[in-house]
């Protein structure tokens, strides 16, 4: 049986922006790498640092930068990325600049025992918490003026290649920000049999488009574990998003948008390429191109995605839905969630804030106590305690 | 705090029949020896089953509610119920606390908590914890009974 109703689908917003706030930094340890970044860069700024002639800049990149981090599926660190930036000509070797960054931060008893010294970056590992790797980057001389295009080392440190970490989240946020115009659907709807509107956003919903990037990264790390070498990038799941992202006001209509795109483009494109949004010249997909397997892996399960959730949207049904939001999200996460989602609830009956409609007895809460006579096709709850034997 | 001396205003069973179908017209009432009958279906979540429900109340006597169909199932075979009274009556109150009194309306108390009781019910189906909080004395006991027998445990803060 087809189920959809407004209120359906405003129970699965709200499951599925839960599902993300468990997967993501909580606010204290996005605080805590916040802290540690501003720390590292008053290092190398500080009045004896020899970097500091570069006039080091240090800030955000990829995920923490657009607000969508997901938690390794191993329940381990957050995969944190930060760009520095030195004011260093494009003719000095890139590992120079990486042993000049080295050397400074190894100056620092604390960080020199918590760094990792990986073939780009300088990673410094807080364990259980999260790791942030450091990337050096310096100026593009091709870049016009007023431009936030720089360069980043080659994976081996031996040339120096473009990028545009700032350029990208402009682009994304501004992708995120779109709104389709509801109230122009709203007038057709008047008369016609179709899916009544659903109230804006709540506010602690984040940004649908943000959302659905967390859920879509979440669900290759479920679907792809164990054959992570075939898994899509998350720059590529994000530049997907993206792309086609319609300006829907709610998260399961986003992500329904997003993969419905992503099956349509592959059956129309023979294979889907992608340029970086912020650098039209760097092709983020070659990786398919030069191993053909895990695009056709990709495909094959972006089918089964979009089937799943298809069916979890049209025939969902609580509680048996938790089974389905598992397989595609992991048990911790939908676990959470849930808990979440039903501590909501009984905090709003301790509260006056529990209505239930009259029509279907189905809960809903609201953010402030409810006045007599406000929401006239409900009852509001009375505060009460559960017994038994 | 309600005043001893102020004259309670117990609902008789035809006030609460009134209200019932004001506030929920889709519930089937009917009275029968002096017993007020209020039969209809509650859906706690729009993706929920529709739990058909019944509710029986005497003047001045708590409501005794049921849920009869779908049959209510404990998770594991022979295990029990939570929050329910003998014959699995749902327990939607703490008695004697005033949180339901004869002077109240089935419909804004007692129907609302119906609904409450399946969520918690249906959410403990799927993870086993209850989340709708309360007090069992059953459980108590256990809990009193478990102190006791280390009262003397040195508490260090």
């Amino acid at each position: 049986m087809k189920l959809v109703t407004a209120s359906a689908n405003r129970e699965l917003d709200e499951l599925l922006d839960l599902i993300g706030l468990s997967v993501q930094l909580t606010p204290p340890q996005f605080d805590r790498a916040e802290t540690s970044y501003h720390a590292v860069a008053d290092w190398l700024k500080a009045p004896d640092s020899p970097v500091r002639r570069y006039g080091p800049d240090i800030f955000a990149q990829g995920s923490l930068r657009l607000d969508t981090t997901v938690r390794p599926l191993s329940y381990t660190e957050f995969d944190l990325d930060l760009v520095c930036l030195l004011q260093i000509s494009d003719q000095v070797n890139p590992a120079a600049v990486y042993d000049l960054l080295l050397r400074r931060m190894r100056d620092h008893g604390t960080y020199d025992k918590i760094i990792v010294e990986l073939p780009r970056c300088i990673r410094l590992d807080y364990s259980g918490d999260f790791h942030l790797d450091i990337v050096p980057a310096i100026p593009d001389p091709a870049c016009p003026p007023g431009d936030t295009c720089l360069k980043i080392p080659d994976r081996l440190l031996k040339k120096w290649r473009a990028s545009n970490p700032k350029g990208y989240s402009t682009w994304f946020e501004t992708q995120a920000a779109k709104r389709r115009l509801v109230e122009k659907y709203a007038r057709f709807s008047a008369n016609a049999n179709v899916e009544p509107l659903r109230d804006p956003a709540p506010a602690y919903l984040k940004p649908p488009l943000k959302l659905a990037v967390q859920l879509f990264k979440r669900w290759r790390d479920v679907a792809f574990q164990g054959r992570e070498d075939v898994a899509p990038s998350s720059i590529i799941l994000t530049t997907l998003s993206g792309r086609l992202y319609q300006g829907e006001h709610h998260p399961t209509d986003a992500l329904a948008t997003i993969l419905d795109g992503v099956c349509l483009w592959s059956q129309q494109a023979g294979q889907i390429e992608l340029m970086n949004p912020s650098n039209p010249k760097e092709c983020i997909t070659d990786r398919w191109k030069e191993k053909p397997d895990s695009y056709d892996a990709f495909v094959e399960a972006i089918y089964d995605f979009r089937t799943a959730m298809r069916k979890l949207i049209d025939e969902g049904r609580y509680p048996d839905c938790i089974d389905d939001l598992k397989e595609m999200f992991g048990d911790w996460p939908v676990a959470r969630a849930i808990t979440k989602f039903a501590k909501r609830r009984k905090e709003a009956s301790d509260s006056g804030r529990l209505l239930i409609e009259k029509s279907s007895g189905v809960l809903a809460v609201t953010s402030a106590p409810v006045l007599p006579g406000a929401a006239p096709g409900f009852v509001k709850g009375k505060a009460h305690t559960f017994h038994g034997e | 705090m309600v005043s001893r001396y102020r004259p309670r205003k117990i609902l008789g069973v035809g006030e609460q029949f009134a209200r019932m179908k004001a506030t929920f017209p889709h519930f089937r009432c009917w009275v029968k020896g002096g017993v007020l009958f209020a039969e209809g279906d509650i859906r706690p979540t729009a993706r929920s089953a529709d739990y058909r429900v019944r509710i029986e109340y005497r003047a001045d006597e708590p409501p005794q509610v049921y849920v009869l169909s779908p049959k209510l199932e404990p998770r594991e075979e022979g295990g029990r119920l939570p929050h329910v009274y003998p014959g699995d009556r749902l327990c939607l109150y703490l008695p004697g606390a005033d949180e339901w009194t004869s002077e109240m309306s089935l419909a804004h108390t007692i129907v609302p908590w119906i609904s409450e009781w399946l969520f918690f019910y249906e959410t403990w189906r799927a993870l086993g914890v209850w989340l709708g909080g309360g007090i069992e004395p059953a459980q108590q006991k256990t809990i009193h009974k478990q102190e006791k027998e280390k009262p003397y445990e040195q508490k260090r803060d």
